[in-house]
């Protein structure tokens, strides 16, 4: 899919863990783990904004678009 | 899940079940009983139809029962997979693609039952021409009109299947 996930670039930046964001935003570790490996088909705004709120960041630092990204 | 209708649906399809094996069975012992007693069953049927093609007749009844067990096979799918669909419902998950393939193999089973139908109906113009007793015959649109439904019915689950399997990854 060429919308990458890049929460694992932001959560090192921010010195955090998955775990930490994951009692941070009230969302599962095994769904956070789910949209952090890319497995994720779609996120909810909800979602989103409650990361951006926890890693003090906008969407486009979470996901990226690349059109070489691999096409599942 | 207590659900009435769903407790009542499965002992419905418990029932028609025996009901089902029971008239296979009753179909193999009939056309079995044919060939042991054809002297007797062809002396009956003389007396009773003096003039006519028995040896035909006979053919005629025991093809009928052999359908009649093709037909028990038919509905055995279909009450299996309406069996494996009430499962699934009462184990609260239905909308998974499996049942999106068991209602498609109940559309073919009603199709097939559909096409016997109309076989059953050739024979029974065939008894008429041989001038032997028969049970009426009257072509049904419901039978067909039900498969076509089960098929729609399928796409529907399946679609359902990949929406939910879609909701799940939803992060």
């Amino acid at each position: 899919m060429p919308i990458l996930v890049n929460l694992d670039a932001i959560l090192q930046a921010r010195g955090m863990t998955l775990t930490g964001l994951s009692q941070s935003v009230d969302i599962t570790l095994a769904n956070l783990s789910i949209l952090k490996t890319g497995k994720a088909k779609a996120i909810r705004f909800s979602t989103l904004e409650a990361i951006c709120h926890a890693l003090d960041c906008q969407p486009g630092d979470i996901l990226v678009f690349d059109d070489e990204g691999d096409v599942r | 899940m207590r659900d009435r209708v769903l407790i009542v649906a499965s002992g419905v399809v418990r029932v028609a079940g025996w009901v089902n094996s029971l008239a296979a069975a009753g179909f193999i012992v009939a056309v079995a009983l044919s060939f042991a007693f054809a002297d007797a069953i062809g002396a009956h049927l003389l007396a009773k139809y003096p003039g006519h093609d028995i040896a035909l007749t006979v053919a005629m009844l025991r093809t009928m029962a052999a359908l009649g067990l093709i037909g028990c096979v038919a509905v055995r799918q279909i009450l299996v997979a309406l069996g494996a669909i009430l499962s699934s419902v009462r184990a609260g998950d239905p909308f998974v693609a499996a049942n999106a393939a068991r209602l498609q193999r109940i559309g073919w089973a009603l199709l097939l039952l559909q096409v016997l139908d109309l076989a059953d109906g050739m024979f029974v113009l065939g008894f008429d021409r041989l001038g032997v007793d028969h049970a009426t015959w009257v072509p049904g649109f419901t039978g067909w009109v039900a498969g076509l439904m089960m098929f729609v019915l399928a796409r529907v689950f399946r679609a359902g299947a990949a929406m939910r399997d879609d909701l799940a990854m939803t992060i």
